[in-house]
């Protein structure tokens, strides 16, 4: 289980997470929504480990990653993180972005190249391994930020607005994707947005977030039942 | 460059080298070039921004001249020209081994 507990972040005295808890469980997604500048990626870098908490504690599998006077680093908190704007390498080609993260298994060259070709199989990248970020169409580099992710083979996956810039039709291949590859990865999922159709095809779980603060969080079916406040209510478009 | 690229390395890996050969230095290698050669080389760039006290090998070859000391200058020549190729060859293969190791 993944949990933050009161956790908070200041920049120059602005709160930009106010007391957030929150938690996910492996195989579920959690879909963090909020309009522009709820806190919604701090939240995302302050799980990742990127930032120090001012307050509270962020725990995975029941060990304290982060805390003011804490910090594991991110390499070593089992998760991995998809990034709005992909932030793929340039320089690297599709087979070297998986090898890369491989590589820190020490594998054998005959099982490094089997698990290359699984996680490309994975994503539908097989073929292009020797591709470099710009030669690949918008929904290939999303792939490929995905089956960097898998190559880690984390146990909690955190997307911040990673399909924003796609079209519907890309959007939908994607997100039935993820839908799968939580099923047969049984990967726990942050999925940080503010498209409300995302949040509902994607989560288990919805987080609601307002000015720093998390305003609700329950089952999808819970929150779109009953609504905890106009907030909310406006958000997910309820009438 | 992107912080986020070094963001989604440390994610990996927490060996800072690893992370700075592997990533940075490929990413950079134009830029650092470009400011070796305007820093270093271009005499004008320098000329103007070179504070008081310090000097470098192309401006202390310019002023030489202007004294007519010209066995200095062709000595001083050919050490920055030395130092170009060794640099540039340095450079050279050192990025060609990092991107055979990857």
């Amino acid at each position: 289980m993944l949990k933050t507990e009161n956790i908070t972040k200041s920049y120059n005295k602005v709160e930009a997470v106010k007391g957030v808890t929150l938690h996910v469980a492996p195989g579920e997604v959690l879909a963090i929504l909020g309009s522009s500048g709820s806190g919604k990626t701090t939240l995302l870098r302050l799980i990742a480990g990127f930032e120090r908490p001012d307050a509270g504690i962020v725990s995975i599998e029941g060990i304290d990653a982060s805390s003011p006077i804490k910090m594991i680093e991110p390499s070593k908190r089992k998760l991995s993180m998809i990034f709005q704007d992909l932030a793929l390498w340039p320089h690297m080609t599709v087979r070297q972005h998986i090898e890369f993260v491989l590589k820190k298994d020490k594998l054998s060259k005959n099982i490094l190249n089997s698990e290359i070709t699984t996680i490309l199989d994975h994503v539908s990248l097989n073929g292009h391994n020797s591709r470099y970020p710009h030669q690949l169409s918008g929904g290939e580099k999303q792939r490929l930020a995905i089956a960097r992710a898998l190559a880690s083979h984390a146990n909690y996956l955190l997307m911040d607005e990673p399909f924003s810039s796609l079209d519907s039709m890309l959007k939908e291949d994607l997100q039935q994707l993820i839908i799968e590859l939580k099923n047969k990865l049984h990967m726990g999922i942050i999925y940080v947005t503010h498209n409300i159709e995302e949040a509902l095809v994607l989560a288990d779980t919805i987080a609601v977030m307002n000015k720093g603060r998390l305003e609700q969080m329950d089952s999808k079916d819970k929150v779109l039942a009953n609504p905890k406040n106009e907030f909310v209510r406006r958000l997910l478009r309820i009438e | 460059m992107n912080p986020r690229l070094e963001e989604a390395a440390f994610l990996v890996t927490n060996n800072c080298f690893k992370v700075i050969g592997k990533i940075v230095l490929p990413l950079i290698r134009s830029g650092l070039l470009a400011a070796f050669f305007i820093g270093f080389i271009d005499l004008g760039t320098t000329l103007l921004i070179m504070p008081p006290g310090k000097t470098t090998l192309p401006v202390k070859i310019y002023n030489l001249m202007h004294y007519g000391a010209e066995q200095m200058v062709a000595a001083l020549c050919l050490v920055l020209i030395g130092i170009i190729l060794v640099f540039s060859g340095t450079f050279y293969m050192a990025y060609k081994k990092v991107t055979k190791t990857n």
